[in-house]
């Protein structure tokens, strides 16, 4: 029935300072603040004394505003206030005559130690004004950080889970501790992460997140109110009259000792936060999320379905072709075998196409799985040029193998289905009974697997763009149908196995190269274990 | 059992597969028997002695996995399943469970028979005790444990006689990288299957006239290793 959105280990974000920050090192803080400023008096004091000019009066003053200004800026008021005091005592028991006693006789220096207490005083006050206007400018700027992270998730988040997550992770941030949103699940299942909860803060989250009382009449209840279960306080989050989530926070035990204040504070908080909500529209952004998913689930229904619909009829056809072209009755007669293969070869041509829309539809649904392994480059030429051995024999295929490759690490399957590709569009570009070349060669750090073909060739502006789904040249598009998917699903697959792709032409009409480049590892594996 | 015509049992949900089946089936010499659901199928097979199971993975009532594991469990007849492609996990897992090769649709006959008749010939093998394996140049005496091409002797380590061992007693069929590794090595670590990689490598300079395009030992991508027949060679060149 509830659920607790997971915000994972990395994505909360260090606890903004809470504004009734209290210092670390308490006793550490105040040493400082009392003593700095005594220091300082001292100095200056020793200071103006060396220099015997212990009769001017504006001297003296200046002076002693600086450690005033700096207590007030570091510390606050009271060392301000203090340091004040101390400058003033400082001036008149070593400075001023009679020296070594409180009292000051010349009346001008009397004004002027008033003065100087005045100015003390206009200057502390001024710089803690500025103080705690910097402090409210940082803490502003904290929360449109905060905030502007907060919708930068809302954007990217795709599924209700990502949305709660944001909340939580922007709650937590302006709060300055982690919260915890449980909020109403479709399917009703029960999370473990109620389990956590002492019993009475589960139940009351269960009974709040529950169906409304059936009978009608009895009053609701406070929808909104916040509750304070053990040493938990609970908010109930509405947008619109819809119950959106409930919003968990743990007291501490100071807080828990005053509650109200903590509560006022945490709820001021929320209530802030369910504003923005209402305003970035959070209700609607989860609408989408699930109408996001759900087409997704669609999505991966209909190609499994339309996979599934598709394969069998078209297994029948091969499989029935297959068995025709071998057929006595039929080889023996020229007409029937010529027909017999062109049905053979068709449908192993529609084999291929489907096959390239479903794994261009599993591209663009990132559902493509690379199984890494360490692989011979050389056994998935041999392997592709065995599926297409029949597409092939109309060209000569001229095949170059190194020997004695370092193995990569590459998913196979997918590299295979890459070569496929390529294999096929080099035929498809190239005049009937032209050479194909097909190299695996290795090379500075890479075993490169190359497909050159004599046919249309590419331009330089054809080469930046043949990568691209969809893109077909229009040089050739008129003359032959295609998807302009090949390709791109080249590359698509072989990125996935950690490889690049290039292509290379001499130009139009000068045929092509293409270009599987996986990288090799350092650690590639050369030794057998003792074989004996 | 009788060699004239193996009895084959098809269990497909498919009505046009089971047709196109036992049309290229039969055409082979085949007795074809079929079910449409593996409960029908498993009822057939324990039913009549039957020297060969066809049996698709996408059957609506029985996990394709279970129902090999169940008629492993008291028989030891062929199996060999009909998957999808893009799902080589399955194929290794089927395998290992105890089916003898596999095929993806769609596949052509040809394939199909050659796979079959490879995996009846190595129960017959293991029954009457055909010791010799023959394919294209290469000779393979299972009880001699010698290998012979073109009439002279290949010298052998005990590991890659070994190998070749294990592939010829199933000549044909595909054999995982996981049993080769622990029939040759002890090890079932599927992490040492680039030790295996580079040992076939040096096996393949051996015994191929190109190594680096072999016609003998086949990789089967993802999966493992299969050592041609034949009716191998035959069907490649379709």
């Amino acid at each position: 029935m509830t659920t607790r959105s997971d915000t994972g280990g990395g994505s909360l974000p260090p606890p903004a300072k809470s504004r009734q920050a209290v210092p670390n090192g308490l006793e550490h803080g105040w040493l400082v603040a009392l003593c700095a400023p005594l220091l300082l008096v001292i100095l200056i004091t020793a200071g103006l004394l060396a220099f015997k000019r212990t009769t001017e009066p504006t001297y003296v003053a200046i002076c002693y505003l600086i450690p005033v200004v700096l207590a007030a800026a570091h510390s606050g008021v009271w060392p301000a206030v203090l340091t004040a005091a101390l400058s003033v005592g400082a001036s008149a028991y070593f400075l001023y005559p009679p020296i070594y006693s409180f009292k000051v006789d010349d009346t001008d220096q009397v004004l002027h130690l008033a003065l100087f207490a005045v100015v003390a005083a206009v200057m502390g006050h001024l710089v803690l004004a500025m103080r705690s206007n910097a402090r409210a400018a940082r803490e502003r700027e904290a929360e449109v950080a905060s905030l502007h992270q907060f919708s930068q998730h809302l954007a990217t988040a795709s599924t209700a889970d990502d949305i709660f997550a944001a909340i939580e992770s922007h709650l937590g941030s302006l709060i300055g501790r982690p919260v915890i949103v449980f909020r109403l699940e479709p399917d009703g299942t029960s999370p473990n992460s109620l389990d956590r909860l002492p019993r009475d803060v589960a139940s009351e989250i269960g009974a709040r997140l529950g169906p409304p009382p059936q009978t009608a009449g009895e009053p609701a209840g406070e929808p909104a109110a916040p509750a304070l279960v053990s040493n938990w306080l609970l908010r109930p989050l509405h947008q619109e009259d819809r119950l959106l989530c409930i919003v968990a926070v743990e007291l501490d035990g100071a807080e828990e000792r005053d509650p109200r204040r903590t509560t006022r504070k945490i709820d001021q908080t929320i209530s802030e936060a369910a504003r923005t909500l209402e305003r970035i529209n959070v209700g609607k952004a989860l609408a989408e999320a699930q109408v996001r998913a759900e087409s997704e689930t669609l999505r991966q229904a209909l190609i499994g379905s339309v996979s599934h619909e598709l394969f069998t009829p078209l297994a029948t056809i091969l499989g029935a072709a297959s068995i025709l072209v071998k057929a006595k009755a039929i080889t023996e007669n020229p007409r029937l075998k010529t027909l017999a293969t062109v049905l053979r070869d068709e449908a192993e041509r529609l084999n291929s196409d489907i096959q390239t829309l479903l794994d261009a539809s599993r591209i663009s649904s990132n559902s493509v799985q690379p199984r890494m392994a360490w692989s011979d480059a050389t056994d998935i030429v041999n392997s592709a040029i065995g599926r297409r051995a029949q597409r092939l024999s109309g060209h000569e295929l001229v095949i170059d193998m190194a020997t004695d490759l370092p193995m990569v690490l590459a998913d196979s399957l997918l590299i295979e289905q890459a070569l496929l590709q390529m294999l096929d569009n080099a035929a498809k570009y190239s005049p009937p009974g032209a050479p194909i070349e097909i190299t695996v060669s290795s090379q500075n750090s890479a075993v490169l697997i190359a497909v050159t073909d004599r046919g249309v060739g590419l331009t330089a502006d054809e080469i930046a763009h043949i990568w691209e789904r969809f893109y077909r040249a229009p040089r050739v598009a008129g003359a032959s149908a295609g998807s302009g998917l090949g390709l791109w699903v080249a590359r698509s697959l072989a990125h996935a196995s950690g490889a690049s792709v290039e292509a290379a032409s001499a130009g139009a009409g000068l045929g092509s190269r293409m270009v599987i480049r996986i990288p090799v590892n350092e650690n590639s594996p050369q030794e057998t274990i003792p074989a004996a | 059992m009788t060699s004239q015509q193996p009895i084959v049992l098809v269990i497909d949900d498919e009505a046009p597969i089971r047709r196109f089946l036992r049309a290229g089936l039969e055409l082979e010499g085949f007795t074809v028997l079929d079910s449409e659901s593996a409960a029908a199928g498993l009822r057939q097979a324990t039913l009549r002695a039957v020297d060969l199971i066809i049996l698709d993975l996408g059957l609506p009532d029985w996990d394709g996995s279970a129902l090999v594991e169940r008629i492993r469990g008291w028989s030891e007849v062929p199996i060999i399943v009909l998957s999808v492609r893009a799902n080589e996990v399955e194929k290794v897992k089927l395998l290992e469970l105890g089916a003898d090769d596999y095929v993806v649709k769609p596949f052509g006959m040809a394939e199909l028979i050659a796979r079959a008749k490879a995996a009846l010939r190595r129960h017959t093998r293991t029954d009457a005790g055909e010791p010799v394996v023959h394919v294209g140049p290469l000779e393979i005496d299972l009880s001699a444990r010698k290998v012979t091409r073109n009439g002279q002797a290949v010298p052998l380590s005990p590991k890659e006689y070994r190998l070749l061992h294990v592939l010829a007693r199933h000549a044909g069929n595909v054999v995982t990288q996981k049993h080769l590794l622990k029939e040759v090595w002890g090890t079932s670590h599927v992490e040492d299957a680039h030790y295996l990689r580079i040992f076939v490598r040096k096996l393949r300079h051996k015994i191929e006239d190109v190594p680096t395009r072999p016609t003998i030992l086949l990789t089967e991508l993802g999966v493992g290793y299969r050592l041609a027949t034949s009716a191998t060679v035959d069907e490649a060149e379709r």
